[in-house]
């Protein structure tokens, strides 16, 4: 556990959405965040417009029970929920904002896929592990704060999701050594790959791109 | 088999058939493009025994330039024939075909896992699949090549599980699904060589008739074999896969600049790195939950269900539930749904769009299969239930939760999706039936009837909805393309014209009719030119399709 520590704290420092929230923090933070709530205008014009459209089809009295304010903002909770484990916003593009994301990566790096997903499989069918199966609990529980807030796909909210799928990455990385040593070689490589490219990219490219739209993006 | 499970095998049945069937000409709201090129096809196979280009008995219909396969437009000439060149005509085989696939789904479930509740419960999730119901009920041919993958592999199943005439069901199936639709021709290979590689030991067992069906299935390839490397399928694969497409000029030029470096820009930017990402990209988007649960491919009207996914909410606790207890299970059959599962978005992954609901249709099924190992371990739990009253109740709960999910799919697909999908030619075309109603029997008191192209394929809705005879058309028939790169125009026939309206130069044209979309036709300079509304042709929500205007 002391080497998962470790391998963690190195993935955590190397991540991207650390790198930029850290480099950009004075433009972050304070950080205020708004939330979803069930009185919001934009469920409730929803619900109206549905109900107008369902009314004229004939299919009123099933619109209100099926399109409702309550369960539009179940919907929105869960889909915000839901957005986290999105594989495009974890690896590929991350928050549209470009002050907590640099738009060509995500906030993980692609290669912590398969170890999540290894690490993820190994707790699961581990019987005898009663207390890492309480890890994919929390990692459960960890998108619940992104949830409740306003801005999809908000990068802030997730800070401990994060931290658990690194955490699963490093436990996967660490289990791979010592079962399947070539393969861990080979996506510890992929890690050095996809980390100098981030970097790359941060420095050279991503600078250009923050410029052009430091003065249209929404500061904290 | 049980008596009850027969009953609710057939219940279901009858309501996936319902569903497939209600309002089947309805909704979708209109025909696309796609559907009336493969009834007018088809419509003039039966005629002239050419397509509508003069080719006889093509192997690929050239049609808007996305080269058609053939078996579906084939399997339609009988059917136009009964019914005629109608809407029914077009939906009527997919959702047929779907309808059965239900039963297909009962036996393909029966036959892995050897449960009768979870292959009941697979075969109402498919019954009541978004993402089945979607591509069965508008006439796709993907909705029939879906049926003949899924017949594939249950054959495939029976083989493996040493019963008789399973090679050969297998692979005549899936010969007619390469024959069928685009992707097919991606996914069965790979489908193949993982079983090959899977199964390798049973295969073994019965190789002779492994090698007969083979056998057999390659004579029947032949004709595929020669159109499968003509200049038609290349262009179709450049159009659509992620191979044909080159980076922007500016973008290379705006790297290269920044980079200072060739040798850093090549090691992190190069092509092959960037494409394989983005089908790693495309891959996985196909597994994400937006996409499955909440909001499916928003970007094509024609596979999008309003505010929901491609699977409803109250699957996803089935579903992994299903996986985890395939995964324990360590059976040979069990992990090979799961592969299955994992091989079947990668036709869609190679192509150019984020995520494709149509081309992933083979989805479908191994995910329905994990459900209903999902549902039948939930249907055991309740079932074990000690006390009746909890047991009722659960029961009880758990239908008020699908009826609500189902509900809830129903309205949208037929009240809210259609109120935005009707437009243009990325969703369902509405208004050409309409306008060729109102222009076919006055279209001989103009010189020229010039129709705008902005919401694409005008001539082959005209050529359908005025049943066109082919043998007038062929010799008439000519497709503009702008680049190869693009979908093609029919150029026109008899007084019609389809192209582009200018407006500027084009209102100096004397007696003739113009058509086209508000934005294109300004009634401003209307006085001005002496031009004159003659009809409006409006879309059902009551915004204006098309204005009808004369000039004298």
């Amino acid at each position: 556990m002391k080497r998962v520590f470790w391998v963690f704290v190195v993935m955590v420092f190397i991540s991207p959405w650390f790198t930029v929230l850290v480099s950009n923090s004075s433009l972050i933070f304070p950080y205020r965040v708004k939330v979803v709530s069930i009185e919001n205008d934009i469920f409730l014009d929803k619900v109206n417009n549905l109900r107008g459209e369902a009314n004229s089809a004939g299919a009123g009295f099933l619109a209100k029970l099926l399109v409702n304010k309550y369960a539009y903002y179940g919907k929105e909770v869960l889909n915000r929920y839901l957005e986290s484990y999105d594989p495009h916003y974890l690896f590929f593009s991350g928050e549209a904002n470009l002050l907590k994301s640099t738009l060509t990566t995500g906030p993980l790096y692609l290669t912590f896929l398969p170890l999540i997903v290894y690490a993820i499989f190994e707790i699961a069918t581990n019987r005898k592990r009663k207390e890492t199966k309480l890890l994919l609990f929390w990692l459960l529980v960890s998108a619940i704060p992104a949830a409740f807030v306003y801005t999809h796909y908000e990068t802030i909210a997730r800070i401990p999701f994060f931290l658990f799928l690194t955490f699963f990455a490093g436990y996967g990385l660490v289990k791979l050594f010592s079962s399947k040593k070539a393969l861990a070689i080979i996506l510890t490589f992929f890690i050095i790959f996809e980390t100098l490219r981030f970097y790359h990219d941060f420095k050279v490219h991503y600078v250009r791109r923050l410029g052009e739209n430091l003065y249209s993006i929404p500061k904290k | 088999m049980k008596k009850s499970y027969l009953i609710v095998l057939t219940f279901v049945f009858l309501l996936g058939t319902l569903l497939s069937f209600y309002r089947l000409t309805k909704t979708p709201p209109c025909l696309n493009w796609d559907e009336t090129s493969f009834a007018y096809n088809a419509y003039s196979i039966l005629k002239t025994g050419k397509d509508e280009y003069g080719v006889s008995f093509p192997v690929q219909f050239k049609s808007v330039g996305d080269y058609k396969f053939p078996l579906f437009i084939y399997s339609l000439v009988p059917i136009i024939k009964v019914f005629g060149l109608t809407e029914f005509s077009v939906r009527l085989l997919p959702a047929l075909l779907g309808s059965i696939s239900i039963l297909l789904i009962f036996f393909l479930s029966l036959e892995l896992f050897k449960s009768p509740i979870a292959a009941l419960f697979s075969a109402f999730f498919f019954a009541v699949s978004p993402w089945h119901l979607q591509f069965s009920r508008a006439g796709a041919d993907v909705g029939v090549s879906s049926f003949f993958v899924i017949l594939g592999i249950l054959g495939f199943a029976r083989a493996i599980n040493q019963k008789k005439f399973g090679f050969i069901l297998s692979f005549i199936s899936f010969t007619a699904a390469l024959y069928t639709y685009y992707g097919e021709r991606v996914f069965i290979p790979l489908f193949l060589t993982l079983c090959l590689f899977y199964f390798r030991t049973e295969i073994k067992k019965r190789l002779k008739t492994f090698l007969r069906a083979g056998l057999i299935t390659l004579a029947l390839l032949i004709p595929m074999f020669h159109s499968a490397v003509s200049s038609g399928q290349q262009e179709k694969f450049l159009k659509t896969t992620i191979f044909g497409y080159t980076r922007s000029e500016d973008y290379l030029n705006q790297l290269i600049s920044e980079d200072k470096s060739y040798l850093v820009t090549q090691v992190f930017h190069s092509a092959p790195l960037e494409y394989s990402l983005a089908v790693v990209d495309h891959y996985l988007n196909h597994f994400s939950p937006n996409f499955l649960f909440t909001q499916g491919p928003t970007l094509d009207k024609r596979q999008f269900i309003f505010d929901m996914g491609m699977m409803y909410l109250l699957e996803i606790p089935l579903l992994l539930m299903g996986v985890f207890l395939l995964l324990k299970k360590k059976s040979k059959l069990a992990i090979f749904v799961l592969l299955w599962l994992l091989i079947a978005p990668i036709p869609a992954a190679i192509t150019r769009d984020p995520v494709h609901a149509r081309r992933a249709l083979n989805m479908v099924p191994p995910l329905m299969l994990i459900l209903g190992v999902g549902g039948g371990w939930c249907w055991e739990k309740i079932n074990a239930i000690k006390k009746r009253r909890v047991r009722v109740v659960t029961v009880g709960l758990s239908g008020l939760v699908i009826l609500f999910f189902l509900s809830f799919y129903l309205l949208s697909y037929y009240v809210f999706t259609p109120e935005r999908t009707y437009k243009g030619a990325g969703g369902w075309q509405c208004g050409y039936k309409e306008l060729v109603n109102y222009l076919s029997p006055i279209k001989d008191n103009y010189k020229n009837i010039i129709i705008d192209t902005s919401y694409q394929g005008p001539y082959i809705f005209f050529l359908f909805y005025e049943k066109y005879p082919p043998e007038l058309y062929q010799p008439q028939a000519r497709l503009v393309q702008e680049s190869p790169d693009m979908l093609g125009e029919g150029a026109g026939y008899d007084n019609y014209a389809f192209r582009p309206i200018y407006w500027p130069d084009d209102r100096w044209l004397r007696n003739t009719l113009f058509v086209g979309p508000p934005e294109r036709l300004p009634e401003k300079d209307f006085a001005e030119v002496g031009a004159k509304i003659i009809k409006k042709i409006f879309f059902a929500n009551g915004e204006i399709a098309f204005l009808i205007v004369s000039t004298f």
